[in-house]
């Protein structure tokens, strides 16, 4: 039966409808990502976990400590030497009540493709006992040689200091410094050397405040 | 639209469905994951948009495809984080392409076309077998070995297989640039073929 306002009742429906079908589908969509947002954050938070752990280890000898490292930790801030607005974990490792080492997770602004992050352990007197790779966007095969082709280039951190090699060669081979670049990539090694040697700073002025 | 026209239109369609997520072909295992995680997510993003199908204008069609393989990426991005951390780890930047791909590929297919879902599924199945074939090219020339990091996968059955010891010999091959000079030579390939069984009939 035809009413004067059918023809124009079915013209707004055939509009409204697909808007609406499309809210309604998007709203299930949203509702279906917060509730896997919500089931996965605690995997997620392990696999983020395991992942430090693992990097502790590989840092720490067995044996040279005995706290719950994972647990003994502060947060500290600073920006400018340690890359990042957020606050840095800090983990203290001790043995027999007295200092150790300390493990600090800087970040590395300028990579070549975003923020590394990094961990770095420095022994109480303040040479490096390791340098760590946590997460980085480096492209694979050129920055991202210290994880493949390159993988003992992070190993020769160890040992050195604030003072070894002296502050103005801190920095890779083409900037006249003493630490090799990747063939084809530089700013990954440089932005790594440059965190590293920042967080020995960082260390250097804040030590006693680190064990507390 | 005559068939020479159609196979142009459909090898279109397949080179700018493989584009966004060649890079992602380095090794085998790479190649797998995103693949089969385009593949989930085309399926699933396309049954959402086939079911909506006729309540859709064509104004609203891209929106509306952008928005849900967005959200449907997202998901599965979540999931892979969290129950397959060591491959998303290494396929995690291509992931976020895939909603530009499944845009392209969805706007290159009739919109409202019977199938829809077939047609999806046919393509991205192509998709996955070339990345799959390119994964395992590139990294046999260019690691030397085949099922780098399948653990990330299948756990510990998977096992590296080292075909020579280079040291990341062949890089070019690694890189990105060599994903499209892979994808050159196999369409160099199929070319060769096709225009082989042409001439011999």
């Amino acid at each position: 039966m035809d009413t004067p306002g059918g023809p124009e009742h079915d013209t707004r429906r055939s509009s409204a409808a697909p808007l609406i079908a499309l809210a309604a589908t998007l709203a299930a969509l949203v509702a279906a990502l917060i509730w896997v947002a919500h089931i996965t954050r605690e995997p997620i938070a392990l696999n983020r976990q395991s992942r430090v752990s693992a990097a502790l280890e590989a840092l720490l000898p067995p044996g040279s400590y005995d706290n719950d490292v994972l647990a003994d930790t502060i947060e500290v801030r600073a920006p400018e030497l340690l890359g990042t607005e957020q606050p840095v974990v800090v983990y203290r490792v001790r043995k027999d009540g007295r200092p150790v080492a300390a493990v600090l997770r800087p970040v590395a602004p300028d990579g070549y493709r975003g923020p590394i992050e990094l961990m770095v352990a420095i022994a109480y007197d303040g040479t490096i006992i390791g340098v760590q790779v946590l997460r980085h966007n480096e492209t694979p095969g050129l920055g991202a040689q210290f994880e493949t082709r390159r993988a003992d280039w992070l190993d020769a951190f160890a040992g050195l200091s604030l003072s070894n090699p002296p502050q103005q060669r801190w920095t890779v081979r083409k900037d006249g410094g003493d630490f090799d670049a990747f063939t084809g990539a530089t700013i990954t090694p440089r932005a790594i050397v440059k965190a590293v040697r920042r967080t020995l700073e960082f260390y250097h002025t804040n030590r006693e405040r680190l064990y507390e | 639209m005559d068939t020479r026209n159609e196979t142009w239109r459909n090898d279109f369609v397949l080179v700018a469905a493989l584009c966004p997520l060649l890079a992602a072909s380095d090794t085998l295992v790479s190649a797998l994951t995103v693949g089969l995680a385009a593949l989930v997510s085309a399926l699933a993003a396309s049954g959402i948009i086939a079911a909506l199908g006729h309540w859709l204008e064509r104004d609203l069609r891209f929106l509306t495809v952008v928005l849900v393989t967005t959200l449907v990426v997202a998901i599965l991005d979540l999931m892979l984080s969290a129950w397959f951390h060591v491959a998303r780890q290494s396929a995690g930047l291509y992931l976020l392409l895939i909603p530009a791909n499944l845009a392209l590929v969805h706007l290159n297919t009739e919109p409202h076309a019977r199938g829809l879902l077939r047609r999806v599924a046919t393509l991205m199945l192509a998709v996955v077998g070339v990345l799959l074939v390119m994964g395992l090219a590139r990294e046999a020339v260019g690691r030397g070995s085949v099922l780098h990091d399948a653990q990330a996968l299948i756990g510990s059955h998977g096992r590296e297989i080292t075909l020579f010891r280079v040291d990341m010999g062949f890089l070019l091959a690694m890189l990105p640039p060599g994903a499209f000079i892979a994808l050159g030579l196999l369409l160099a390939v199929r070319n060769w073929l096709r225009a082989s069984r042409t001439n011999a009939q």
